[in-house]
């Protein structure tokens, strides 16, 4: 691990900030199915950059950076990947799996990709056993746990949401496969 | 009449073949009367106007109503009908009723009646079918219409109105002795019905979707003498309508309690049907209004997941850096 900036986590959750600052960015860049049929086809990629609330904002993108910069100081290409599928994936996920979605906000997608490529990249690359045993513990109890959640349509442990707002698990779960495809299409690149 | 008939046996006078020839007449035009029956009807349809004859019918989007939603309620218009008893001072009065009937409901912040007149159908169609005489485009079906009306009343919604009353005259047989034996003024008179149909259809005029229809009806009958007839079936006219319209609010308070349930899933009438959110005045998603919005949101177990990889890439940092 070295101390190098990790600027792909930070440039996304400085575009997350931005996004949250400009009047009505959330409502331009939230996934809208109709805007999307309508001719937005961005809207599910920028839709894991905004937000329903200030407090889901911090938690997600608080998540992001300490996620991201230990991951990003153990593989940029990595995280880079981890964070590209991740976003890839629940785009389309979004879009075509059933039940259908209307409107989405949130970046946990990418949070989820990271958090396993990170556990990933803990469990098949660390020095000391214990790492390795409890990355991989950590990787497959989220694994499991989206996979209960997408299974069920039901969040577990969620925080409070707007009124009218679900969790999505199907997100985190998509999001988190981006993560485990991106770390395995890393290579052996140190970048 | 056996009377009559042992008369005309023994008269043979001129005046009494004219007699006879005449009752003959009116014997013969009350046969004919009798079980005849006389239509009146007007009607008009929503059907026919918002996708008129060789029109292409464009598919619906989705729904997205920010509540509170503005309405305008509106009769679809009506052709031009020889004998349409129904006024358009009567259509407007019913409107208000409607109207009326929801102001103030849930998720309703007001409820405009638009005018009979407002509303145009568009040029009838050769005969044989095809497109509408004028070269009427393809894009020229009643949403266009409801497009400027949205704009000028500043409405989300419409609920199109149609109808349709048939006005039945049925000369029955207490007509046929009226004609034939007693006189013009005594008979039990004619059997006359009304019935009348209403039909409302409430659309998201933005994405041209069906959000839910109602009907209401009602069936008018009574006896009236012929002289009286036509004042009789104007005065049933008015009261199908009223009732059609008392028994329309009604069924249309039980179609938006449904309609209501049904959006909190997300379409606007189940799979297959567009989708549907309902927002508040804040933007957001209001309770239970269409369970598509989603969120991403990292929850209590992503946090404790965290805080262990972030605790096992330290441990492993200090291991690497003892081992250097």
């Amino acid at each position: 691990m070295t101390r190098r900036l990790p600027w792909v986590t930070l440039v996304f959750v400085a575009a997350a900030v931005a996004a949250a600052l400009v009047p009505m960015g959330a409502a331009a860049l939230e996934y809208d199915r109709a805007a999307v049929v309508a001719g937005a086809p961005w809207r599910p990629f920028t839709a894991q950059l905004v937000h329903w609330g200030a407090r889901m904002a911090a938690t997600d993108l608080g998540t992001i950076l300490v996620l991201g910069t230990l991951l990003e100081r153990r593989s940029r290409r990595a995280a880079l990947l981890a964070i590209a599928c991740g976003l890839v994936l629940a785009a389309a996920g979004l879009h075509w799996l059933q039940p259908p979605v209307t409107r989405y906000r949130g970046s946990s997608t990418v949070a989820s990709a990271l958090y396993v490529a990170l556990a990933l990249d803990l469990g098949c690359g660390a020095r000391s056993a214990a790492v390795r045993g409890g990355a991989l513990l950590a990787a497959v109890g989220f694994l499991a746990k989206t996979a209960f959640e997408a299974a069920t349509g039901r969040a577990l442990f969620a925080g409070a949401m707007p009124p009218g707002v679900e969790v999505l698990p199907r997100a985190h779960l998509l999001g988190a496969l981006g993560g485990a495809i991106g770390w395995a299409l890393r290579g052996r690149s140190r970048l | 009449m056996r009377s009559h008939r042992l008369e005309w046996s023994r008269s043979s006078s001129p005046a009494s073949v004219a007699a006879t020839a005449i009752l003959a007449v009116a014997v013969i035009l009350a046969a004919t009367a009798c079980g005849t029956t006389r239509q009146f009807q007007a009607r008009s349809s929503a059907l026919e106007y918002l996708y008129p004859r060789g029109v292409d019918a464009r598919p619906p989007a989705d729904v997205t109503l920010r509540l509170p939603v503005r309405v305008g309620v509106a009769f679809a218009p009506a052709r031009p009908a020889y004998h349409d008893r129904f006024t358009a001072s009567q259509k407007q009065a019913l409107l208000e009723r409607v109207a009326a009937a929801f102001r103030g409901g849930q998720g309703i912040g007001s409820v405009e009646v638009i005018p009979p007149g407002y509303l145009t159908l568009p040029p009838a169609p050769p005969p044989g079918g095809g497109a509408p005489a004028g070269g009427a485009a393809p894009e020229d079906d009643g949403f266009v219409e409801l497009d400027r009306v949205k704009a000028a009343f500043g409405i989300d919604l419409v609920a199109l109105i149609s109808y349709d009353q048939m006005q039945f005259s049925e000369t029955g047989r207490s007509s046929w002795a009226y004609w034939t034996i007693v006189g013009a003024y005594v008979v039990k008179g004619e059997k006359n019905e009304t019935r009348t149909l209403m039909d409302a259809v409430v659309y998201d005029v933005p994405s041209r979707a069906l959000l839910f229809h109602a009907s209401g009806n009602s069936t008018v009958a009574a006896a009236a003498t012929p002289v009286d007839v036509d004042r009789v079936l104007r005065q049933h006219s008015e009261e199908g309508f009223e009732t059609a319209t008392t028994d329309l609010i009604t069924n249309l308070g039980t179609a938006l309690g449904q309609f209501h349930q049904q959006a909190a899933t997300g379409t606007v009438r189940g799979p297959g049907t567009p989708l549907v959110a309902v927002l508040g005045p804040d933007g957001l998603p209001t309770q239970g209004g269409g369970a598509g919005d989603g969120s991403g949101a990292v929850g209590a177990v992503e946090l404790a997941g965290a805080a262990l990889l972030l605790l096992l890439a330290l441990r492993e940092r200090r291991v690497a850096a003892r081992r250097r």
